[in-house]
């Protein structure tokens, strides 16, 4: 995979800012800082993503959502808000590769970060499956009705973009069944020239009326 | 091959069902029941508490709540009972936050779909006297609200991996 990060486990996206990280408090300084030397990496062509799952909660209860992620999201960090402070926990699941991201639900300071800021993930994920979908619940444990919103931020390609690896469409590589027009019209040209070229008059109208 | 054998038989092998349909050979019980008085309108009061024993994990397969005494109507919302896991709803049972009606009394319990808890999770059941409710909740005059919680756990060492929700 393109960009995946050489100095660790083979085929894993690296964050494209994580060299730019430094030891320490690297979640407030983790933007891009300049186009000059912009950071290398496998998300050529990605666009950014914010899946969001909003939910009222009632007091001290839970819900659950599914999202249906775009062509290869790769999840980079974690942002949420709540109507009345922060007081939930969230557990996440890849429906498509039947795969828990925790057993049990992680309080909402430890998922994202405080004050609205992003936790940036130092590994990101990427829901690199055709037709992924994430599953997240939710619990409010404040006494209250709350409104929350977590936000999944990351980055994903567009459903036709050229890639030498994602899967062209969710659900796989589908065919075009009308070629492009250019193509169409030399096709018809060069059948157009074959036939004019064949002898016989009447086999040749005749043909001509098959297309 | 070992005398008495027949080579033409196939061996049947037993079916192991997921361990939250059939439990396990080293299963344990779970069966808490509990009354306490009625809160005052606002309050919260706290009927069973059960923590999941370290190294075990479990299913919860029948629920029970009941209100004893008079001032209630079914339904209402004026008390509302509610499961909890850690101080919130149950992750994946989303119907028991908030629980109007009476599901089955102690001394018979319904059975439900189930849910899971896990090691050292604390699971409550509370009753909520709401001052929401269409009467504003129920004076209290002696009145009991009770309840009963009924499954088996299991050592979490049975717990298969690909276990995903």
């Amino acid at each position: 995979m393109p960009g995946s990060n050489p100095f660790s486990r083979r085929y894993t996206l690296q964050h494209p800012l994580a060299r730019m990280l430094p030891l320490f408090r690297y979640q407030s300084q983790v933007y891009r800082l300049g186009d000059a030397h912009p950071p290398s990496g496998g998300l050529n062509g990605y666009g950014p993503d914010w899946e969001a799952v909003s939910f009222v909660l009632a007091p001290q209860a839970t819900l659950q959502a599914r999202v249906n992620l775009q062509r290869a999201f790769t999840l980079l960090a974690f942002t949420a808000s709540g109507g009345v402070g922060l007081a939930f926990r969230a557990q996440i699941f890849d429906t498509r590769k039947q795969r828990r991201l925790g057993e049990r639900g992680v309080n909402n300071n430890n998922l994202a970060g405080a004050a609205g800021a992003p936790q940036f993930l130092r590994e990101p994920y990427e829901f690199d499956q055709p037709d992924s979908q994430v599953l997240v619940l939710v619990q409010n444990f404040a006494t209250v009705t709350n409104t929350i919103q977590l936000v999944l931020y990351g980055q994903c390609l567009r459903f036709n973009e050229p890639h030498d690896v994602a899967p062209l469409f969710p659900g796989g590589n589908v065919p075009s069944p009308v070629p492009p027009s250019g193509l169409n019209a030399e096709l018809e040209q060069a059948v157009n020239d074959f036939l004019d070229n064949a002898g016989d008059p009447m086999t040749r109208s005749g043909l001509k009326a098959l297309l | 091959m070992p005398a008495g054998t027949n080579p033409g038989a196939t061996q049947a092998n037993p079916v192991e069902k997921p361990l939250w349909i059939d439990p396990p050979s080293q299963w344990e019980n779970i069966d808490q029941v509990g009354y306490v008085a009625l809160p005052a309108i606002g309050a919260t009061a706290t009927i069973i508490t059960y923590t999941a024993p370290s190294g075990r994990n479990g299913v919860i397969q029948k629920i029970a709540n009941n209100f004893v005494g008079g001032g209630w109507v079914e339904g209402t919302g004026d008390i509302l009972w509610k499961i909890l896991v850690d101080g919130a709803g149950i992750p994946g049972a989303n119907s028991y936050s908030a629980i109007p009606a009476s599901l089955g009394s102690p001394a018979n319990p319904v059975r439900i779909s189930g849910f899971r808890i896990f090691e050292n999770q604390v699971l409550t059941l509370v009753a909520f006297n709401n001052p929401a409710g269409p009467n504003g909740g129920v004076v209290v005059a002696g009145q009991l609200v009770g309840g009963r919680l009924v499954g088996f756990q299991y050592p979490k060492e049975y717990e298969a991996d690909d276990i995903w929700i």
